[in-house]
């Protein structure tokens, strides 16, 4: 479920970047420039296509002048051939130009989207608990994508854009100083137009999108929702609903390209003044023969004020996209900067085989500086040992298993395994000795092979088979058309709740660990199905340091301790046993959980809860 | 205008700067530039009309879209990935749009230029227009076979790009056991192949749009030089005159940006295509839950429910059969048996979330394929084993099959519910805003949501799915009394694994290797022996091992 969520919710933020960052954009030049050979070609082939370019123009006045007007054929064919091989030229440039472009982009962003990819695997928990997922994959998705574009097209183009206009200006004032000033009189003009252009069209874009993830998230939403929907028979309600947010989109959008549909015109009307300018002058200058102005260079200037304008106006546009994919691209930052809190020392060691000797000496953690979730405690379990953690929810039963896995650094005092600070080995190590099984357990898409094995990529089957026999999985998976190469699907697809508890088992079965971190279930299965987990359960603790953090009264009182946590704090510890004697908190939340009559009155010890569970 | 344009700087030429005749060139300058001016506004308007056209095709294709989505049965939302479907009504839709107006407009009127400066071509010289013709034919010859070419590479790179979010997300999602088993260097390996074919994919159609742009560069300017050189023997044997020739290279300039079009279009084109293929097989898929043509109104149901020897299969499996059943208005219903037996599938048949296989559901002895669909839903309530909750308030959330309702109604219903404790204890109280984008709420409370939701409805009949499984017992029992307060006719169906949650029901039936193995009260149940009986045997003995345990510890306590 979780998986759709995430993906439902791509609404993009929008930016409200206003300035522009030179640090920025240097960084995001320093990606481009790790391929300098590239970036050299690249340089070369946009000096080609606006030298080439430029020269067209150039060789068909002179073919007008010397060739045609002149009346001599030989002149005629030396431009037609001279033309020819600038033809090529451009052309070859130009597809240099193209393939080189794309692939510095794609190299960005393959760059990119691999370091966010591995600084995602670097980030500790702590990170994850307070984002929300589908923003993160929006920065790879979406963010990364428009900083792409923000190069290719933005800075790239702007390049490629300048050299352009410079070689159009170049060109011009070689063939008549005079005329490239009418021509150039006006692109101030037309450069300011551009700008305002831009900034209206920025707004409107805006706007539009901050609509459109209105309408996305509508839409995403009513997915997910459906069946309450139908259920609720609320059709023509969210039909409405949709309908008016639809309506705004549509406006908004309709504004915004608007906007954007003008810019063509625009050019057009520059290109017409400035060519009616030349036409004008140019003829005259012709007629008067008095700056050696001829007809062919005329023709030539017409052909180059096609090209001119164009670019001018792309100007504007493209430092506009630059400056919106800046955000995009603070936003990319803003992670790759994130410091990973928990990373192996530089003198961190491996973990050598352990015994499972684990030890907690007066542990203290606070997520939030003077907010203390644990405090002063002391645990200390022999290889083969089992603890039990009760208590309320937030009473820090969670948190002492994150502290054992380091997902989390403590904050006072220390966790030791076979007398190794967990800080100075390394976390590659330590994981792989100590085994995590989750209340929910997560699938991956692949096949249940894959996903027992997830922990030893190279077990092989009959390794897999051993231990799915041995959390009674084997034959159910062997009924199955395909057995243990059945992929699973999204959300588990044809898995019961149970069996996938039971696959989560076999996996950190196979990966045999010597600590063994177990969050027990409380989701309600049917009762086989109950027996054959804790079954499996016991399998699965044998000869292992086990921390459990207990919903089944089995647990409790099986366990070598329990512990009874409230508000961080461990308050009782002893047997199950031990601590009904003692009547302590224990032995009360244990008897309101069975005065309220539950069947399942270990779920009400363990959530610490018999009054209403809030 | 692409016609007549170069007509008037040939004539320029001609009658102006050769004739050497001022006052000519200067009126047909002022014509040339009055005549590009006329074109902008006509592009102008031209564009904006497509727009305006366009953004309506958009939202009505959204509305479609959405009521389309409203209508599909559950069934459909069983067989795909939803993740899918919100990528076909959002960005396959604009796509389309795209498609149907501007890139669509965009190829008739490229296409429109290209008839336009043919014919200029012809009116301006005959033997010119005939060699250029070759260079035309070559360039609609590439761009054509561009188009066959590059759609499947596109789609090979959107599926890639699916891909790699995909599998971005799983990672996010299981982040924890990736870190658990040390796993990360593998992930990022796995990732970098993706990330990798994405590359791969995204440059294979720009290679080919990198060949095919300086092919058409070539072709014009091979064109260009064809027009000049055998354009320029013309005019100096004086065949044609030079204005002419600049006409005519004019129009052939005028051809290098649609022929430029033309690729970029089809891209275009075909990727709306690719979308369109989607969407349309969205628009159409069948509705195969729907109301009859002509319902009779419903009026408000009395509650009676009769099963009449149901089966229901999925997929060449039967999941259940021989169904019967009569429950009368007012009746509890408890269902119970094992995981995966068929009981949620049975009550899903009562509000036509599914059809049965075969056999017939009676409400008030009319079949339910008579009601009108959203009719027959409103007097369904029902409490889902999944509690949903829309990112929105708690009042909200609550109202949410009925809008209108008032704050009383909503506080009762929470109160009954045994939810107003906790959702007056937030700071924002019933305005606070939960789901996925709010608060974070525990299973139980979620739960209790979603049956205040329910009992907002006041229907004859409700169906609870395994509705208090998160919630403790001392509390289910709360509310298992304010719903027996609340109203005494409503027929009542409690799907549950637990003993406590069904043993007050009037009627039990237990579900068990599809069929309806056993009925009665409790009491009658525990004289045979079976499920029941093993049920409560087995959460009893676990009571009473707990029990044992605490007057060991306390030989004086009760």
């Amino acid at each position: 479920m979780q998986t759709i969520q995430a993906r439902g919710t791509f609404t993009q933020e929008d930016s409200d970047y206003q300035g522009f960052d030179r640090r920025l954009l240097l960084r995001l030049l320093g990606y481009l420039l790790r391929d300098p050979k590239r970036v050299g070609i690249a340089a070369l082939a946009i000096l080609g296509v606006a030298g080439f370019g430029m020269a067209q123009p150039a060789i068909i006045g002179r073919a007008i002048d010397e060739g045609i007007r002149a009346g001599n054929p030989e002149a005629l064919a030396v431009a037609g051939v001279s033309f020819l091989f600038v033809t090529v030229g451009h052309a070859g440039s130009t597809a240099v130009q193209l393939i080189i472009n794309a692939s510095l982009g794609q190299n960005m962003l393959f760059r990119m989207r691999m370091q966010l990819f591995r600084k995602y695997q670097g980030l500790s928990l702590g990170f994850y608990d307070r984002q929300i997922t589908g923003r993160l994959i929006g920065r790879m998705a979406s963010d990364v994508e428009q900083v792409g574009e923000a190069v290719t097209e933005g800075a790239i183009g702007l390049i490629a854009d300048v050299a352009l206009l410079a070689g159009i200006i170049i060109a011009m004032t070689l063939l008549s100083w005079q005329l490239t000033l009418i021509t150039v009189a006006i692109s101030p003009l037309m450069l300011l137009m551009g700008v305002f252009f831009a900034k209206i069209a920025r707004a409107a874009h805006r706007n539009m999108r901050a609509k459109r993830s209105t309408v996305n998230g509508v839409i995403a939403e009513s997915i997910l929702g459906m069946r309450v929907t139908q259920a609720f028979a609320r059709e023509s309600v969210n039909a409405q609903r949709f309908d008016s947010v639809n309506r705004q989109q549509a406006r908004a959008t309709f504004r915004a390209m608007s906007v954007s549909a003008s810019a063509e015109p625009a050019v057009e009307l520059f290109t017409a003044i400035s060519t009616g300018l030349v036409l004008w002058f140019g003829g005259s200058f012709v007629m008067g023969e008095t700056s050696g102005v001829t007809l062919g260079i005329v023709t030539a200037f017409v052909l180059y004020i096609e090209r001119f304008f164009g670019p001018i106006q792309e100007l504007a546009t493209r430092w506009d996209t630059m400056q919106a994919a800046m955000a995009s691209s603070e936003r990319v930052f803003e992670i790759l900067d994130t410091d990973e809190t928990i990373s192996d020392q530089t003198d961190a060691i491996a973990l050598p085989d352990i015994a499972g000797n684990v030890t907690f000496e007066d542990v203290g953690f606070e997520y939030e500086k003077g907010r203390p979730v644990l405090r002063d405690v002391s645990i200390n379990a022999d290889p083969g040992d089992r603890i039990a953690l009760v208590g309320a929810t937030g009473a820090g039963k969670t948190t002492i298993i994150n502290l054992l896995l380091r997902f989390y650094d403590v904050t006072a005092g220390s966790v030791c395994i076979d007398g190794h600070d967990i800080r100075n080995v390394t976390q590659n190590s330590l994981r792989r000795q100590v085994g995590l099984v989750l209340q929910e357990p997560f699938l991956f898409s692949g096949s249940l092979h894959e996903n027992i094995a997830y922990g030893r990529p190279e077990a092989t089957r009959d390794e897999v088979i051993a231990v799915a026999r041995s959390v009674q999985l084997h034959e159910y998976i062997q009924d199955l058309p395909f057995g243990y190469d059945t992929q699973i699907e999204e959300r588990g697809g044809s898995l019961s709740t149970g069996q996938r508890q039971l696959v989560s088992f076999a996996r950190a079965l196979l990966a045999n660990p010597r600590v063994l971190v177990l969050d027990e279930a409380t989701s309600s299965v049917d009762t086989q199905t109950e027996v054959v987990i804790q079954k499996a359960m016991e399998t699965l603790m044998v000869g292992r340091t086990s921390f459990v953090i207990a919903h089944r009264l089995s647990t409790v009182r099986n366990a070598t301790e329990v512990l009874v946590l409230d508000e961080g704090q461990v308050v009782e510890r002893g047997t199950h046993h031990v601590l009904l004697s003692r009547r302590g908190l224990y032995y009360n939340l244990y008897k309101l959980g069975l005065s309220a009559g539950g069947e399942n009155i270990e779920a009400s010890v363990a959530r610490g809860t018999a009054t209403p569970e809030n | 205008m692409d016609l007549v344009l170069p007509q008037v700087v040939a004539r320029a030429i001609d009658e102006g700067i050769v004739a050497e005749n001022t006052e000519a060139l200067q009126g047909l300058a002022l014509l040339a530039a009055a005549l590009i001016l006329l074109r902008g506004v006509t592009l102008f308007l031209s564009r904006i009309g497509t727009r305006f056209y366009e953004s309506k095709i958009e939202r009505t294709l959204r509305n479609q879209l959405y009521d389309k989505l409203q209508k599909l049965p559950f069934g459909y939302y069983d067989r795909v990935d939803s993740g899918d479907v919100i990528t076909v009504a959002i960005s396959d839709s604009t796509t389309v749009k795209g498609f149907a107006g501007s890139a669509l407009m965009e190829l008739v009127r490229t296409a429109g230029i290209f008839v336009v400066i043919v014919i200029g071509m012809v009116l301006t010289s005959v033997q010119l227009t005939l060699l250029s013709l070759i260079v035309l034919a070559l360039m609609i010859a590439a761009a054509t076979t561009y188009s066959r070419v590059v759609r499947p590479m596109w789609m090979a790179y959107r599926r890639q790009q699916a891909r790699v979010t995909q599998t971005l997300t799983e990672n996010l999602n299981g982040i924890r056991v990736v870190k658990a088993f040390a796993m990360e260097n593998r992930e990022i390996e796995a990732f970098r192949l993706e990330a990798e074919a994405m590359r791969q994919r995204a440059m294979a159609p720009i290679r080919l749009r990198a060949r095919l742009v300086p092919l058409l560069l070539l072709f014009t300017g091979v064109g260009t030089l064809v027009v000049v050189w055998a354009g320029g023997l013309l005019a100096i044997d004086g065949t044609i005159s030079i204005g002419v020739l600049v006409a005519f290279y004019y129009y052939f300039t005028r051809l290098l940006r649609p022929s430029r079009m033309v690729a970029f279009l089809v891209q275009r084109v075909t990727r709306a295509a690719v979308s369109a293929e989607r969407l349309f097989g969205l628009l159409d898929e069948p509705i195969s839950i729907a109301s009859p043509e002509h319902a009779a109104p419903t009026p408000v149901l009395g509650g009676r429910v009769e099963f009449k020897n149901i089966e229901i299969a999925f997929q060449n499996r039967t999941i259940l059969s021989e169904v019967h059943a009569a429950i009368e208005p007012g009746t509890v219903v408890g269902v119970v048996g094992p995981t995966g037996s068929g009981k949620s599938s049975l009550l899903n048949l009562i509000p036509r979330y599914y059809d049965s296989t075969a056999g017939e559901i009676r409400l008030d002895n009319r079949p339910i394929q008579d009601f009108n669909l959203q009719e027959l839903r409103s007097q369904v309530a029902i409490v889902p084993q999944d509690p949903f909750l829309f990112s929105d308030s708690i009042h909200n959330n609550i109202a949410y099959g009925e809008p209108s309702a008032g704050v009383p109604d909503i506080v009762a219903a929470a109160r009954s519910a045994q939810a107003y404790e906790f959702i007056a204890a937030m700071p924002e109280g019933f305005e606070t805003v939960v789901g996925e984008r709010g608060v974070g709420l525990s299973g139980g409370q979620r739960q209790r949501l979603t049956i205040a939701r329910a009992l907002l409805l006041d229907s004859p009949i409700l169906i609870l799915d395994d509705a208090t499984s998160s919630v403790d017992t001392q509390t289910e029992r709360k509310i298992q009394e304010a719903l027996h307060e609340r109203s005494t006719g409503r027929t009542t169906f409690i799907i549950s694994q637990r003993i406590s949650s069904v043993e007050h029901a009037d009627t039990i039936l237990v579900i068990d290797r599809g069929q309806v193995l056993d009925r009665g009260t409790h009491h009658e149940l525990l004289t045979r022996a079976g499920f029941y009986r093993d049920l409560f045997d087995l959460q009893t003995s676990r009571m009473e091992e707990a029990r044992t345990d605490l007057s060991a510890a306390s030989p004086t306590s009760p």
